[in-house]
């Protein structure tokens, strides 16, 4: 009787469980059948040209390919990852080894609340503050007194640029990566930590150590990091520019796939074949992504197999 | 001194700054909407919450059908996502050793890494084609889906937070195993569930690009059901800040604050029913 009662108890649950396999089903349908007729009219070609010709008339007459904005996502990531994480691994120690307990959890608190607040908020911020800043105090600057490097060969015109994308994008992925290297950070044992003080190591050697210790968290970190910022879409689609660009110039106007998608989806069903295009685009995101974050948690795992968490 | 010391305290030094940079900016940004929102909304008063939005260039109005959007879609997705994540949860950690179980634990997780964007595309094409407009129920549907990874997650954890001495207490009075689960397992990790279910209202009340290509847009009427176009706060700022209008942006800036303040509001809530929070 037990018995039946707990398959009975299963299959009621089973409904709602169910809707999260329906949701991913629908998502690959969605996604492989939706992208495949631009990938049957271009070819490979729409991941590697930089052309955005749309035409209403004729499918004929329309040239797309993603180049520009899959740059774009890459390099505003490298980016905003590159800039996090020596900040991140800043804040895990200053919380773990410097602070008293009072500024830590108030710290800690923030860290929370910077996770969790609106990306549009970081958006709104980002255009009408940091983007005038950034022009102003760093891009300008650099154009006049470095101008020979291909990094700094245009003028920042109007300050969105991939550079805006990328330090904006380092601000909100900041609390993932401090996420990732603290939980790996406090599973260090004690033992481990009392034997580098005891030879008299001073903070600085002792936080090598200790860095060197956590080396595939740091790994996790950066990897996790790099997902979240390409996936990342409203507040980058605001400071981008939105420009199909594909210049080393870190001062211009670019494209991400995901400001792409934000910014044309709407008109796109005006366009034969664009929609088509937007979710090949977003197919690459989503394959991106998964290469990161798949990355990440096996380097995670390897994390907490390490002193057996 | 010697060379050593020197290196210490050159690296206290820049680890304070970079800790201290790195959590700068959020100040800035609380700082920035508190001034700019809060002379927006004493300049139009209490009508910012009742009215609809300004004419391009000329007054301030109010947000009140953005307004009702937001509210209205915190309270269907959240009808609709927190008890699939809530089942989908329980069936996880009861009976942990079927296929479906692994899969929810492997999937609800893997949801989070699908851009939000791409969700917003997905409701597009599965429900706003079909139906054949945009609709409030189309948006609140894209938000369940994003709530469900976090709600799902938290629940599992405060489910298997419960100590396995009461369960054997409960099977041990003759309890059925559903009386088990919500007579007694449920009451005892209450606490994770509530926080679980607020941090997953508190995720999508803020949510943009979900909302972009299912909800419409239509920002002049308060909606009366979940058939009609609708509008959240956050998509009316992400448009009126792309507009050369300066009293568009004066709008977006209070908007900023009025979802800013809705925000925190679920925030401290969470931060008091539960020390340690993973947004």
């Amino acid at each position: 009787m037990k018995a039946k009662h707990d398959k009975l108890f299963y299959l009621s649950l089973l409904p709602f469980a169910s809707v999260i396999f329906v949701i991913f089903a629908l998502l690959t349908f969605v996604l492989v059948s939706e992208s495949w007729p631009a990938v049957q009219r271009w070819g490979l070609s729409l991941f590697t040209e930089n052309v955005w010709k749309p035409s209403e008339v004729s499918v004929e007459q329309a040239r797309y390919g993603l180049l520009a904005p899959m740059y774009g996502t890459l390099l505003t990531s490298v980016l905003a990852a590159a800039i996090a994480l020596p900040l991140s691994i800043s804040t895990v120690y200053f919380i773990e080894e410097l602070a008293p307990r009072r500024v830590r959890d108030f710290f800690s608190s923030v860290i929370d609340l910077m996770a969790g607040l609106p990306t549009i908020i970081y958006g709104l911020w980002g255009l009408e503050v940091l983007v005038p800043f950034l022009r102003d105090s760093l891009m300008y600057p650099l154009r006049h007194s470095l101008p020979f490097l291909p990094l700094f060969s245009c003028d920042p015109t109007a300050g969105t640029s991939l550079l805006a994308a990328g330090v904006l994008l380092s601000i909100m992925i900041i609390p993932y990566m401090h996420g990732v290297i603290k939980e790996a950070y406090s599973s260090i044992p004690y033992t481990y930590k009392e034997a580098a003080l005891s030879l008299g190591t001073t903070r600085y050697e002792y936080f090598k150590i200790m860095l060197g210790l956590i080396r595939p968290a740091v790994l996790a970190a950066l990897l996790l990091g790099l997902g979240r910022a390409a996936s990342e879409t409203v507040a980058v689609a605001l400071v981008v520019g939105n420009a199909f660009n594909v210049s080393p110039c870190l001062f211009a106007p670019g494209y991400t796939i995901s400001s792409l998608i934000a910014n044309q989806f709407s008109e796109a069903s005006f366009y034969p074949l664009m929609e088509n295009v937007m979710f090949a685009g977003s197919l690459v995101l989503l394959v991106i992504g998964v290469l990161f974050s798949g990355l990440g948690v096996v380097m995670m795992r390897r994390v907490r197999e390490l002193y057996g968490r | 001194m010697d060379a050593r010391y020197l290196k210490e305290r050159a690296f206290l030094i820049i680890t304070v700054a970079l800790a201290v940079i790195a959590v700068f900016p959020v100040f800035h940004v609380l700082f920035t909407i508190l001034v700019r929102g809060g002379q927006t909304l004493l300049k139009a008063g209490p009508s910012f919450l009742l009215d609809v939005p300004p004419p391009p260039g000329k007054g301030l109005g109010g947000i009140a059908p953005s307004l009702a959007g937001t509210l209205m879609l915190a309270f269907y997705s959240s009808i609709a996502g927190i008890p699939l994540s809530f089942f989908a949860a329980i069936l996880a950690v009861e009976f942990p050793r079927s296929l479906i179980a692994k899969g929810v634990r492997v999937l609800s997780k893997a949801l989070l890494e699908i851009p939000s964007v791409v969700v917003g595309m997905l409701v597009y094409a599965i429900m706003v084609v079909p139906m054949g407009q945009f609709s409030i129920l189309a948006g609140a549907v894209a938000l369940a889906i994003m709530m469900i990874p976090y709600v799902t997650t938290y629940v599992e954890e405060a489910l298997e937070s419960v100590p396995f001495t009461y369960r054997e207490a409960g099977f041990s009075v003759g309890m059925l195993r559903s009386q088990v689960v919500f007579k007694v397992v449920v009451g005892i990790a209450k606490r994770g569930i509530l926080t679980g279910m607020l941090i997953g209202i508190a995720k999508v009340l803020g949510e943009t690009a979900p909302l972009l290509f299912t909800l419409g847009r239509d920002r002049y009427s308060v909606p009366t059901n979940v058939f009609e176009y609708g509008d959240s706060i956050s998509l009316l700022i992400f448009d009126y800040v792309q507009t050369p209008y300066a009293n568009m942006h004066e709008v977006a800036w209070g908007a900023a604050l009025v979802l800013t303040l809705m925000f925190l509001a679920l925030f401290t809530l969470v931060k008091r029913y539960a020390g340690e929070v993973r947004l």
